[in-house]
């Protein structure tokens, strides 16, 4: 580990949804690297799950490419859903930006990849009428 | 300086009270006149039966100051984060308004890398200062700023930082920008 703690990506394949789990910290300097990494998996699995609760810093350069994500997974009808802890400062930052209201966040792995299965007849991926963030 | 009420007890010498008076008073000496005064004031808590009247008196602690320049690159954000955590550590803030302190500086320099040296080169730099009860933070910059297009998502970094510090102005002018912050040490 670096000692300023840049964001690692690392990548796994669930049933029906690829997870991202981002660790470290994300600001301009990896936001656009974080970006196209991200974008390469759109469309791959029906849900994208972006594991944030191992990222210690997030900034408005990160909320641009989360939104940015959103906007590409209701482009291609998938689902986006994100995994960050309850009151931390992730959390924090995205509901002072209003994001935590257009964004499906959960606070385990675990609940995230079961609603990934459940979707079935219920919430469909890409399918809601929540509007688009803007960071 | 204080009255006899706060060392003297009816059923022991007043030496006795003198002893705990030093004790406490070099234990307390590296804290506050209000930590000083409170520990000594625990001389009486289970036994007071006389008037007590303290009063403290010190020089004004020197304000803590932190100050770093560098240049305006999105590779150093980590860095300056690293170094503005360690000093903020010392300011007295509870860590939430720490972390709060630390996002809105990585905002105002990563507005001043995004749009203040567009195709140049320069310096952000970023100064602290905490005295009593308050912390003043601002972030310059010497480049000029350029009005983000419409369809641009950036430069709304600022909008975050008045969500998380509230007391913020942006003065922005030929010379370069100057955005200024103030928090409450409680």
């Amino acid at each position: 580990v670096s000692p300023t703690e840049l964001a690692t990506i690392a990548f796994e394949d669930a049933e029906r949804a690829t997870v991202v789990t981002i660790r470290g910290e994300v600001d301009l300097s990896n936001a656009d690297r974080l970006l196209d990494e991200l974008m390469a998996r759109v469309g791959a699995t029906p849900w994208l799950v972006v594991d944030l609760s191992g990222c210690s810093y997030l900034d408005s350069a990160g909320l641009r490419v989360i939104a940015r994500i959103d906007v590409r997974c209701r482009d291609v009808g998938s689902g986006l859903r994100l995994v960050v802890d309850r009151g931390g400062s992730i959390d924090r930052v995205l509901a002072m930006t209003h994001m935590d209201e257009v964004l499906t966040v959960d606070r385990q792995l675990d609940d995230a990849l079961v609603s990934t299965l459940q979707d079935v007849g219920g919430e469909t991926p890409g399918g809601s009428e929540e509007g688009t963030v803007e960071p | 300086v204080y009255t006899d009420g706060l060392v003297e007890r009816r059923e022991e010498p007043l030496d006795r009270g003198l002893e705990r008076l030093a004790q406490i008073a070099s234990r307390a000496r590296a804290g506050s006149l209000t930590e000083i005064s409170d520990a000594l004031l625990e001389l009486v808590a289970d036994d007071r039966h006389d008037d007590v009247a303290l009063l403290t008196i010190g020089p004004r602690r020197p304000a803590e100051v932190f100050r770093r320049a560098f240049p305006a690159d999105a590779h150093e954000l980590a860095t300056m984060r690293v170094e503005l955590r360690s000093w903020l550590e010392r300011s007295g803030l509870p860590s939430e308004t720490q972390e709060d302190v630390v996002l809105a500086c990585t905002e105002a320099a990563t507005n001043a890398i995004e749009h203040a040296y567009i195709g140049r080169g320069g310096d952000v730099l970023i100064e602290a200062e905490s005295e009593e009860g308050r912390l003043r933070v601002t972030v310059t910059d010497h480049g000029r700023w350029r009005h983000p297009r419409p369809d641009d998502s950036r430069g709304r970094g600022l909008d975050l930082v008045r969500a998380v510090i509230g007391d913020i102005d942006v003065e922005r002018g030929e010379g370069g920008t100057t955005v200024r912050m103030r928090v409450g040490i409680p």
